[in-house]
C-alpha cells in the first residue's frame, strides 16, 4: 500500500497535522479521493502570524520558492484554523510589489533617493554610528553621595554611554533579533532605546 | 497577560475595557463565546465608543474618555458596601490585613494628594506609603480582617472560621463600622484605607461620581456592578479584565490598571483559570520585545537598568537591587549570567567586575523613553536614529513634533519592509527636503514567512515560525542586518580603537554564519535561554552539551551563562524531547548509550534530526492535561473516573510551543486553591494538595514554592513551622519583594503618583476635576520643553478650551494594523478600509450640519487632519457635571493607521505619496504617563469643520 499523506492521516488519527508531516519528511504528494489538491505540488510548513498579539498559527504553501496558498493551522490550540482578516492576507505580505527590495540612500539635502548595495551600506552606517557614538560619549560622570557623617561626597564613575543615538522599534522582529538589538544597541552603550511598547 | 488566550473560555464575566478585542484581536473573540455557550459567560464592554466588541456584549455602558479609574473605584466601592468579598482570598493573599503607617495621608485628607507630595520638585516622597511592622521581626503586623483559625506561624493567615450573610460570604469582623462608613474608627488596614479611599467615588444617583464624572447611567452602572462583582466575588467564579491601550495611553495609565488589579483581587479572581489581568498586546512580539529589554528602563527579563549613582559597580549594583524577600532574590544568578552572555570570554579573564564595567549606565532620574527620546532629538542632543520597523512619524505622539524632531537628525538608518513615512519624513507634506539636512539610509528587510525565528504572543506562549521562502530581491533578516553591522563595528574598533572600545571588541558575538552571512540562530537561542561556560577554550558545540533548565539552575558565580533568565529552559530538555518523540511514535530512533538509556546529544546534526529541531519545542500535536469532576461537583478525579464525571479540559496545552516562565501558563497559580489547599473553583482547577508536603493533581507548572519541609531548601528558620502548603500559601505572589508581604498589594509603594488609583483629568479636559483640586496628576510631567519653549505649536488646550470644545479618542479598525505599514500595502486590506475616517454622533452632525460622508477636518493646537465623517450612534454625547451645572460633551473618534506613503494612504490618493498627511496622532498631545511615560492619546481636545 502506498502510504500517502492521507492515509498516513487516517492512520495517525486526527493527532498529528499535516504541518508536521511535511517536516517529518513525507514528501509524498497528498491525494483527495477524487479531486486533485490545489497544493499537490506545494510544500509546506507552519508560521505565525505577524499581526496582533493571538500568536495564530497558518500553513504556508510554497510552490517553485513562491507562496501559493495560506491557510489556518487546525493543530493550533489558539487559533484551531480560524484566521481574520489580515491574517489570510499574510500572503500579500510576500507577494507584494511595494517591498523594498534594494538598499535605498537619500544624501542630506537630496530630493529623492538613490540605489545602494549592501557592500556599500554596512561599512558606510558603521561608520556613522562609531563617529557619532565617539563624539557623544559619556565615558566616566561625576555622582554625589553622602558619607557616614551626611555631608556630600563627589566621585568620578564610569558611566560608559552613548547620549548621541537612540535605536526604536523590535515589535515586529523576532524574539532571537530582539536579543541581538538589545546587544547590539547596549554594547555600543545606548542608553535611548525604545520601542512601540511605549507608545 | 496573567492567563493565556484560550484560557478566556474559563471565564464566568468579562469587562472588557479600553480594548476592542472583536475588532483588534478578531481570532480571540471565538473563546468568550465559547465561554458563553458552556459556562453562560457575561460579556460587559465599557467604552467611549459603541464598538464591535460592544455589539456582541450582554451589557454595555459608554464612559468619557479618561474616566476609568472613577468607574473602577466605584466598583470597589460596589464591592465593599455589598460585602462581594472573596474574604478567604483577601484576608491570606493580599496585604489588606496588614496596617498601614500612621503617617501615610489620602486623597481623602489632603484634596486630591497622597503624603509626601513635593510641591516645587513635582514629585512624591514615597516613606509613608508603608507598613506598620512588628519590632521583633521586622515584618509588617497582619490582622484578622475576618475570624480565622490562625496559623500559628504566618499571623493572619489560615482559614476562615466565622459567620456567614446571607450571600454566603463571610461577615467581616468590623462589619458594623464599614456597613455605617466609619472607616476611620476600624483598625488602620490597607483595607480601612482602601474603602475610605473609594468611598468618595460614588454609584448612587445623578449626583454620584459614575454620573457627573464618568457619563455612566447609574442605573446601568449597578447592572454592571452586579454583574461583575456580584458574580465573580463567589469562590468558584471568575471574572477576567481584558485591557488594551484604552488603558494605558493616559497621564494616569499604570493607576487605572492597578485599579482593576485591586479589584480582582478583592474578588479573588487572579490565578485563577479565567481570571487575571490580560493585557491585549497589539503587535506579534510586543511580549518578546519588551521581554529582551528593548526599553530604556529595563535590561532583558526586567532587570532593572543600572545608573551611575546608585550602581557605580557590580557590587554596588547587586546590593542596591537585590531585595530581601521573593524570587528577585536571585537577581545575582540572573544579573551575572546575562553578563557572561554579552562578555563571557572577557569576564573569564579579567573577572565579572570588568564586564560590569563596559556596560552602559544611565543618569540616575533621568527619563529616556520614547517621549523624553523625541524631546531630547528636537533640542538636538539626539543625532543619529536606527530603528528597526518602527514607523514613529505615524505610530508616535504629536507626530509633527517627532517629524519635526528628525528634521535635527544628521543620520537616520531605517530597516523595514516598505517605504514609511518615517523614512520619508524629510519630503512629508509641508516641508522642502533642501532643507532637511539628513542624511537616510533604508535597508529592506525580510518578513515573518522569510525567516526563522520565535515569536512571543501576548498569553508569555514563544511559538517558533519557519522561513518559508526568499525575501525579495536584496532584503535580508534583521538579525542579517545586526550580525553584518556589529562585525564592522568590531573591525573599525579593533583597527582605530575608540570610547569604551573593549565594549564592542570584547562583546561576545561568536556566532557562527552560514554561507549568506546569516548567524546562526540556535545558537543565538542557547545564549538567550542559557547553558554552562564550558572548561577550557569556548566553543559551541561544548555549549549545546550543557543547557540550563530553567532559571532555578543558573549560579551566581559567572559559570553560567542566560541571556534573558525568564526565558531559560527554552532550548528544550531531554525529558521533553524523549516525551515528544514518544507521542509522535518516533522515540525508537533516538540514540542510545552503552546503559540502554535514551542519550540526546546536543550538536547541530541531532538537534535537526528528522526535521525537527528539538529546541524549537512547538509540536504539532494536541495534548493537553484533563481532570474529571465528579457529579457531586467537588471530587476530582485525575483517572479512574465514575462513569458520570464530566472531563475537565481547562485548555492548557502544555507540549504546545513554550512559555515562560518556565512554561507556566497562568501565573500566581498559588491563588487557585486555598489556604486549606482546595481549589477555589473544583471545575478550574490547577493543582490539588495530597497533604500538606506534597501535591497532587497538576494540570500547569507550580508558580510557588515546592519544596516539602524536609527539602535542604527549604528556610531553616521555618524548618519545624512551616509546610509545603503554609509556606507556598504566605509568599502566593512570590514575585513581589518585600519581606512578610509576598502577597497581592492593594497598596503599593512602587508607584510614584500614589499608593491607591486616585482619578484626575486627563492633561487636556473639558472640565474640571470634581473630585479634588488637583485638575492633573501632579507626578506626571505636564510639560516637557517642546510644549514649554512653543506652546503655540505643542502646547495645550486649556480646561474647557472654547477653541477645542470636543473629547477625541482615536483606535483601530480590523482591517488595518498599527501605523499601516503592513496593512496600507496591501490591496485585499486597504480596499475593505480605504480611507481616513472621522466618526462623530448623530446630535453633533445636527449641530454642524454635517452629512454622512462629507470630508471633515479635526484639529487641536498641534495639527489637523482630515477625514471622511462617518455619523454614527455608536458615539453619543455624554451629560457630565461641570461646576455644579449638568454639561453635554461631544465625543470624535478617528483611526490613527493613516499616514502619506502607501498603496493606501487614507486619502483618495492611491500607490505613492499623498499631499496631505492622514496621520491622527498630528493631533494627540505630547505627554505620558506618570510612571512609564506612554502617551496620552486617548483623551485630547479638538475642534472640528466641515471641509466640503
Amino acid at each position: 500500500m502506498e502510504l500517502s499523506r492521507r492515509s498516513f492521516l487516517k492512520l495517525s488519527g486526527a493527532g498529528i497535522g499535516v504541518a508536521a508531516l511535511a517536516q517529518l519528511g513525507f514528501t509524498t504528494p497528498a491525494y483527495a479521493a477524487d479531486v486533485e489538491l490545489r497544493i499537490r505540488e506545494a510544500k509546506e510548513s507552519t508560521t505565525v502570524c505577524p499581526y496582533c498579539s493571538m500568536g495564530c498559527s497558518a500553513i504556508v504553501s510554497v510552490q517553485d520558492g513562491k507562496i501559493v496558498g495560506l491557510e489556518g493551522l487546525p493543530d493550533s490550540p489558539i487559533n484551531r484554523a480560524s484566521l481574520c482578516s489580515k491574517g489570510q492576507s499574510i500572503i500579500q505580505v510576500a507577494n507584494n510589489e511595494r517591498r523594498l527590495k534594494k538598499v535605498l540612500y537619500r544624501a542630506p539635502g537630496a530630493t529623492d533617493w538613490e540605489e545602494k548595495t549592501w557592500e556599500e551600506a554596512i561599512p558606510a552606517i558603521a561608520r556613522l554610528i562609531k563617529d557619532t557614538r565617539d563624539a557623544t560619549f559619556v565615558e566616566t560622570e561625576e555622582i554625589t553621595t553622602k558619607d557616614a557623617t551626611g555631608n556630600d561626597v563627589k566621585t568620578e564613575v564610569t558611566a560608559n554611554r552613548c547620549e548621541g543615538i537612540a535605536q526604536l522599534g523590535g515589535a515586529a522582529l523576532d524574539n532571537e533579533e530582539c536579543y541581538l538589538a538589545s546587544k547590539f544597541a547596549r554594547a555600543l552603550g545606548l542608553v535611548y532605546i525604545e520601542h512601540q511598547a511605549r507608545i | 497577560m496573567t492567563n493565556h488566550w484560550v484560557d478566556l473560555k474559563n471565564a464566568d464575566v468579562f469587562m472588557i475595557c479600553g480594548a476592542n478585542p472583536s475588532e483588534n484581536h478578531p481570532c480571540s473573540w471565538k473563546w468568550l463565546e465559547k465561554a458563553r455557550e458552556e459556562r453562560g459567560a457575561k460579556i460587559i464592554v465599557v467604552d467611549p465608543r459603541f464598538t464591535r466588541s460592544a455589539a456582541r456584549a450582554d451589557l454595555f455602558s459608554f464612559l468619557r474618555p479618561g474616566t476609568d479609574i472613577a468607574f473602577f473605584n466605584a466598583l470597589i466601592k460596589y464591592a465593599i458596601d455589598n460585602n462581594y468579598i472573596n474574604w478567604e482570598y483577601v484576608q491570606n493573599y493580599t496585604n489588606a490585613p496588614i496596617l498601614v503607617n500612621p503617617d501615610f495621608k489620602g486623597p481623602w485628607e489632603l484634596d486630591g494628594y497622597f503624603s509626601g507630595y513635593d510641591k516645587e520638585k513635582k514629585k512624591y516622597d514615597t516613606k509613608t506609603w508603608n507598613y506598620q511592622t512588628d519590632p521583633a521581626t521586622g515584618e509588617p503586623i497582619r490582622v484578622q480582617l475576618i475570624p480565622i483559625a490562625e496559623d500559628p506561624t504566618f499571623h493572619g493567615r489560615g482559614v476562615p472560621i466565622g459567620p456567614k450573610d446571607a450571600n454566603g460570604n463571610y461577615i467581616p469582623v468590623e462589619w458594623d463600622l464599614i456597613k455605617a462608613g466609619r472607616y476611620d474608627e476600624m483598625q488602620p488596614t490597607v483595607f480601612a484605607k482602601l474603602a475610605k479611599h473609594v468611598s468618595r467615588y460614588t454609584y448612587d444617583g445623578p449626583d454620584s461620581v459614575v454620573a457627573k464624572v464618568c457619563g455612566m447611567d447609574p442605573e446601568k452602572f449597578k447592572e454592571i456592578a452586579e454583574t461583575y462583582v456580584g458574580i465573580t466575588h463567589k469562590r468558584e467564579k471568575t471574572g477576567n479584565l481584558m485591557y488594551a491601550m484604552g488603558l494605558t495611553q493616559s497621564t494616569y495609565g499604570t493607576e487605572k490598571i492597578r485599579a482593576f488589579a485591586i479589584l480582582q483581587a478583592l474578588l479573588g479572581n487572579t490565578g485563577l483559570p479565567g481570571g487575571g489581568i490580560n493585557a491585549l498586546r497589539g503587535e506579534s512580539n510586543v511580549q518578546g520585545s519588551t521581554d529582551f529589554g528593548l526599553l530604556s528602563h529595563i535590561l532583558p527579563g526586567y532587570i532593572s537598568v543600572p545608573n551611575t549613582t546608585d550602581h557605580p559597580t557590580l557590587d554596588k549594583y547587586l546590593e542596591k537591587s537585590t531585595p530581601k524577600a521573593g524570587i528577585w532574590t536571585w537577581l545575582p544568578r540572573f544579573f551575572k549570567s546575562y553578563l557572561m552572555a554579552y562578555y563571557g570570554p572577557y569576564a573569564k579573564k579579567n573577572g565579572l567586575d570588568k564586564a560590569y564595567d563596559l556596560h552602559p549606565k544611565v543618569k540616575k532620574g533621568k527619563n529616556y523613553t520614547h517621549i523624553a527620546l523625541f524631546e531630547d532629538m528636537y533640542a538636538g542632543i539626539i543625532k543619529g536614529l536606527i530603528a528597526w520597523g518602527q514607523n514613529p512619524v505615524v505610530g508616535g505622539a504629536c507626530s509633527n513634533l517627532e517629524a519635526a524632531a528628525m528634521d535635527k537628525l544628521d543620520w537616520f538608518v531605517a530597516a523595514d519592509l516598505w517605504e514609511t513615512e518615517s523614512m520619508n519624513f524629510w519630503r512629508r507634506p509641508g516641508v522642502e527636503p533642501k532643507d532637511i539636512k539628513t542624511e537616510v539610509w533604508v535597508l529592506p528587510a525580510a518578513s515573518s514567512v522569510e525567516k526563522s525565528g520565535a515569536v512571543t504572543n501576548s498569553g508569555r506562549l514563544a511559538q517558533y515560525r519557519w522561513k518559508a521562502v526568499e525575501p525579495p530581491g536584496e532584503a535580508k533578516s534583521d538579525a542579517w542586518i545586526m550580525h553584518q553591522l556589529m562585525k564592522a563595528l568590531k573591525d573599525l574598533y579593533e583597527a582605530e580603537g575608540g570610547k569604551n572600545k573593549e565594549a564592542i571588541t570584547e562583546l561576545f558575538w561568536a556566532y557562527e554564519e552560514d554561507e549568506h552571512g546569516d548567524p546562526n540562530l540556535d545558537q543565538v537561542q542557547l545564549e538567550m535561554s542559557g547553558f554552562t561556560w564550558p572548561e577550557g577554550d569556548f566553543s559551541w558545540e561544548a555549549a549545546f552539551k550543557k543547557p540550563v533548565f530553567g532559571f532555578a539552575n543558573l549560579k551566581d558565580d559567572g559559570s553560567t551563562v542566560s541571556g534573558t533568565w525568564i526565558y531559560c529552559g527554552q532550548w528544550a530538555s531531554d525529558a521533553d524531547i524523549e516525551s515528544a518523540a514518544k507521542i509522535l511514535k518516533i522515540d525508537g530512533q533516538l540514540p542510545k548509550g552503552d546503559d540502554g538509556k535514551v542519550k540526546i546529544p546536543r550538536d547541530k546534526q541531532v538537534t535537526e534530526w528528522n526535521g525537527i529541531p528539538f529546541n524549537k519545542a512547538q509540536w504539532h500535536f494536541q495534548k493537553t492535561n484533563v481532570y474529571w469532576l465528579g457529579s457531586d461537583g467537588q471530587t476530582i478525579y485525575t483517572e479512574n473516573p465514575p462513569p458520570d464525571a464530566k472531563l475537565i479540559d481547562l485548555g492548557i496545552s502544555p507540549n504546545w510551543a513554550w512559555a515562560w516562565p518556565v512554561n507556566r501558563r497562568i501565573i500566581y497559580n498559588r491563588n487557585s486553591v486555598d489556604w486549606s489547599g482546595k481549589p477555589f473553583a473544583p471545575d478550574k482547577a490547577l493543582f490539588t494538595f495530597k497533604d500538606d508536603e506534597t501535591l497532587g493533581m497538576k494540570i500547569d507548572v507550580p508558580d510557588f514554592y515546592t519544596q516539602p519541609s524536609s527539602d535542604p531548601a527549604f528556610p531553616e528558620e521555618l524548618r519545624g513551622k512551616a509546610t509545603m502548603r503554609t509556606r507556598s500559601g504566605a509568599t502566593s505572589f512570590f514575585m513581589n519583594r518585600e519581606p512578610g508581604a509576598l502577597v497581592a498589594r492593594l497598596f503599593s509603594n512602587s508607584m510614584v503618583d500614589g499608593p491607591f488609583p486616585e482619578h484626575y483629568e486627563p492633561r487636556e479636559s473639558p472640565v474640571k476635576n470634581m473630585l479634588s483640586s488637583v485638575q492633573n496628576n501632579p507626578a506626571a510631567v505636564l510639560e516637557w520643553p517642546s510644549a514649554k519653549n512653543e506652546p503655540e505649536k505643542w502646547g495645550f488646550a486649556e480646561v474647557g478650551d472654547k477653541r477645542f470644545p470636543y473629547v477625541c479618542t482615536t483606535y483601530r479598525v480590523t482591517e488595518h494594523w498599527q501605523a499601516g505599514q503592513m496593512t496600507r500595502n496591501n490591496s485585499w486590506l486597504g480596499e475593505a478600509m480605504p480611507e481616513n475616517f472621522v466618526e462623530i454622533s448623530k446630535e453633533l452632525a445636527d449641530e454642524l450640519g454635517i452629512k454622512n460622508g462629507d470630508l471633515v477636518e479635526v484639529e487641536s493646537l498641534r495639527g489637523k487632519v482630515q477625514g471622511v465623517a462617518v455619523v454614527t450612534v455608536r458615539l453619543k454625547p455624554l451629560e457630565i457635571g461641570d461646576n455644579g451645572t449638568a454639561r453635554k460633551i461631544h465625543i470624535v473618534g478617528l483611526t490613527w493607521h493613516y499616514g502619506y506613503i502607501g498603496l493606501f494612504t487614507g486619502g483618495p490618493e492611491r500607490n505613492g505619496m499623498s499631499k496631505k498627511n492622514y496621520a491622527a496622532n498630528q493631533l494627540t498631545p505630547h505627554v505620558g504617563d506618570a510612571n512609564t511615560t506612554i502617551p496620552e492619546s486617548k483623551a485630547f481636545l479638538v475642534n472640528l469643520r466641515k471641509v466640503k
